[in-house]
């Protein structure tokens, strides 16, 4: 599965990083992922599944935040062409990101876009 | 007598028998043509007789290259793309590809072919028109 996929790639640069929903012990560094995918049909069958992939790094200063981010993107587009828990990786393009900030906890967000083809899911 | 509904994945289009590779969409058009007439036992009003008919078939798809085994039994947007340079003759078959099933075969000529791609990582499209040659156009039931 591809949340596997990019759970082990997230976790080597950040440990703290879960799936849809974080820890509520959780300590900052930290990230959580999403995935939604969209099934893309020709009249042969399926072609290809795209996943849209929603990344948000949470840290304390927002330098720390960009720094994890970049090393985050390279991280997942280092995926590209491989096979990773089964799911094969075509494509892995970086679509953009969004910053944030969190008056009551003073903590900054990085939210960054991806579009992921894969032959299976 | 229960009503079949025909979903639009199951109308596909054929070139030289063989599948498309990539295709996404597929479309039929005929247009009968008539001529006026206007007989004197018509007492002035002009009736419209039948001739014949113009067919064509319409094709839109993804840059998908055929595998290497398939080249028996695909065709893709490359070799569609020579086929249209060439200005050659192709059979096709449209319709729903099962045994018992309504199709129209004949021969045609591929008369319009395209491609789009862009700079993100996504697939390019092309999309083409067949025009049937008269005469050659068959309405039939697959074997």
């Amino acid at each position: 599965m591809i949340s596997e996929a990019i759970q082990e790639a997230l976790e080597e640069v950040i440990p703290n990083t879960y799936q849809t929903i974080g820890d509520e012990e959780i300590t900052l560094p930290y990230c959580i992922h999403e995935e939604r995918d969209t099934v893309e049909r020709v009249k042969d069958g399926i072609a290809f599944y795209t996943w849209r992939v929603e990344i948000a790094i949470i840290h304390s200063t927002p330098d720390a935040a960009e720094s994890l981010a970049t090393q985050v993107i390279s991280a997942l587009e280092a995926l590209e062409g491989e096979t990773s828990h089964g799911t094969d990786i075509e494509t892995v393009e970086y679509v953009g990101s969004e910053p944030g900030f969190d008056m009551n906890t003073r903590e900054y967000l990085k939210l960054l876009n991806f579009e992921i083809n894969t032959k299976n899911r | 007598m229960v009503a079949i509904n025909v979903y639009g994945y199951l109308l596909t289009l054929k070139i030289g028998d063989k599948i498309i590779k990539g295709l996404e969409t597929a479309g039929l058009k005929i247009k009968p043509n008539y001529e006026t007439i206007l007989l004197k036992e018509d007492e002035g009003v002009p009736t419209d007789d039948f001739v014949d008919y113009d067919a064509e078939m319409s094709f839109s798809g993804r840059t998908i290259e055929r595998d290497s085994e398939e080249s028996t039994t695909h065709e893709d947007f490359e070799t569609i793309r020579e086929a249209a340079s060439t200005g050659s003759t192709v059979t096709f078959v449209y319709g729903r590809m099962a045994a018992g099933e309504k199709q129209v075969t004949g021969s045609a000529k591929i008369t319009d072919y395209s491609e789009d791609a862009g700079s993100e990582k996504k697939l390019g499209t092309f999309s083409g028109s067949l025009k049937a040659i008269k005469d050659t156009v068959v309405f039939s039931t697959q074997s």
